[in-house]
């Protein structure tokens, strides 16, 4: 149970432990981008890799609304404070994807576009959890 | 871009710290360990064990840094390896109080996961990046005569492959458009309905192959130089120019050939890019070069563009969003006269054929 409950204080931006979870999500959601576009010309004919990259571009986003949900939930009083929280690991997913520019100059890096899409999920859920919570 | 030798030379780095560290760390622990006031491993058994894996990175890593296209595999175990590694550290240190010096090695080994991960994305196709920067060398003998697949949804591959065409014509192409059908007529057109959007993105999405009519060339035609124009849909290549390549009677017009390919999309570009270059090259095709162009503007106008475009069929619709949206649809001027220099430069392209010293293109 210690682990489980530890596990639980990571993923939902528990106060006594908010650096190690915004240290642990952000890695979660910037290694998703770094794995996401290093996959991008592998397995070129595997629709069982097509369909995790097509997953990979906005599970960031469906994660943290998730994440911000539960959070509230668990943390009424921090709802909001979250969302700023959530903007940080937005930054995150952005750098994972960014930073593969650093081995090829043909990536396309992170991808504002889908970002923006995944903000129209997560942040919806996380205001509207605020309120609610 | 960090060079390859600087990945080699990072390899080396760890190379040297997990091999020699963890010798030295095993041999001498007790001294470090209380110079650096930190408590002595309970398990003896487990902290040399560590030590001992630990150092087998260490080899794996220098395998690297000595070949790394030939060892190039090795980075995937080797990042999964030290993530590990990290994530553990991590969970430890803040939840059980590990102390500071277990914790270095774990973010020593979190930067290093990810270093090894942008080498190995560095080492795969790398022809890719080839294919982007230069037009290579061909093997058919030039005849001046050129062949264009293309499948456009909306139109703006059309336009592409417009200037592609110019720019070959204008330096003494003679050039045949060859449109790919989709057997789906219904399902495959401009303007889309929200039922057809969804059956066509969920398509794309399992990548449902879509059939087309056959081709009006056979696998003896004249042409020396194909260029095959592929939009992506949602990552993927369109899925009735693949239809193309999923019919074995189609392949053998690729055999052989020169071919380039030219891909426009709206911000993803590589694995359509990457997904039509490893047809060709199965098909038997000299791929001599590569380019791709996204959609005018920057994001996150750019795909609200494209999604606006597909929903309305008309720029700058809807009109409450029309402050966000780009004045045009498809590529930029600048993106169009590209195109016709690519289609200008594989006109001019050297070929392997009849010469024994290559003069020009990939070195």
């Amino acid at each position: 149970m210690t682990f489980l409950s530890n596990l639980l204080d990571l993923v939902t931006l528990a106060p006594d432990h908010l650096i190690a979870s915004l240290a642990f999500l952000g890695a979660v959601m910037a290694a998703n981008d770094t794995l996401r576009t290093s996959l991008m010309i592998e397995f070129t004919r595997s629709a069982f890799v097509h369909v995790i990259i097509n997953v990979m571009t906005l599970l960031p986003a469906g994660l943290l609304a998730v994440v911000l949900l539960v959070a509230a939930y668990r943390f009424p009083q921090r709802g909001w404070v979250n969302l700023a929280f959530a903007v940080l690991l937005y930054a995150a997913w952005y750098f994972g994807g960014a930073v593969t520019r650093l081995a090829r100059r043909d990536s396309e890096g992170a991808d504002p576009g889908f970002m923006f899409v995944g903000a129209l999920i997560t942040f919806p859920v996380g205001i509207l959890a605020a309120v609610v919570f | 871009m960090l060079s390859r030798n600087v990945f080699r030379r990072l390899c080396l780095l760890t190379a040297v710290a997990n091999g020699l560290g963890n010798i030295l760390l095993l041999l001498f622990f007790r001294q470090v360990f209380a110079f650096l006031q930190v408590p002595p491993p309970t398990d003896l058994f487990s902290f040399a064990a560590v030590a001992g894996f630990s150092f087998t990175v260490g080899v794996l890593a220098l395998m690297v840094f000595l070949s790394p296209e030939t060892n190039a595999p090795l980075l995937l175990v080797g990042a999964i390896g030290k993530a590990i590694y990290a994530l553990f550290t991590f969970y430890f240190y803040v939840f059980h109080d590990l102390h500071w010096f277990y914790a270095c090695f774990g973010a020593w080994d979190a930067a290093f996961a990810l270093i090894f991960m942008l080498f190995l994305m560095q080492l795969r196709g790398s022809d890719l990046m080839l294919f982007n920067d230069h037009i290579g060398p061909g093997a058919t003998p030039i005849q001046h005569k050129a062949l264009l697949v293309l499948y456009s949804l909306t139109g703006t591959g059309k336009a592409a492959m417009e200037r592609v065409k110019r720019g070959l014509e204008e330096n003494g192409y003679l050039t045949r458009v060859i449109p790919v059908e989709p057997v789906e007529q219904n399902l495959f057109r401009f303007p889309l309905t929200l039922t057809r959007f969804v059956r066509i993105m969920l398509r794309a999405v399992f990548r449902r192959p879509a059939r087309v009519d056959p081709l009006p060339v056979g696998p003896d035609h004249d042409f020396d130089l194909v260029v095959v124009f592929c939009q992506t849909w949602f990552v993927g290549m369109s899925a009735p120019l693949e239809g193309v390549f999923q019919d074995p009677a189609n392949q053998g017009i690729f055999a052989g050939r020169d071919v380039a390919t030219v891909n426009v999309c709206r911000g993803l570009r590589r694995r359509s890019q990457a997904m039509l270059v490893r047809w060709l090259q199965r098909c038997g095709a000299t791929v001599v070069g590569s380019c791709s162009h996204v959609h005018i503007g920057r994001e996150p106008s750019r795909v609200l563009s494209l999604f606006a475009y597909l929903a309305f069929a008309q720029v700058g619709k809807p009109r409450w969003l029309s402050w966000l949206l780009q004045p045009r649809y498809g590529l930029s001027n600048e993106a169009l006269d590209a195109l016709q220099d690519f289609g200008a430069r594989l006109a001019r392209r050297k070929t392997w054929v009849g010469s024994k010293v290559y003069t020009g293109g990939l070195r």
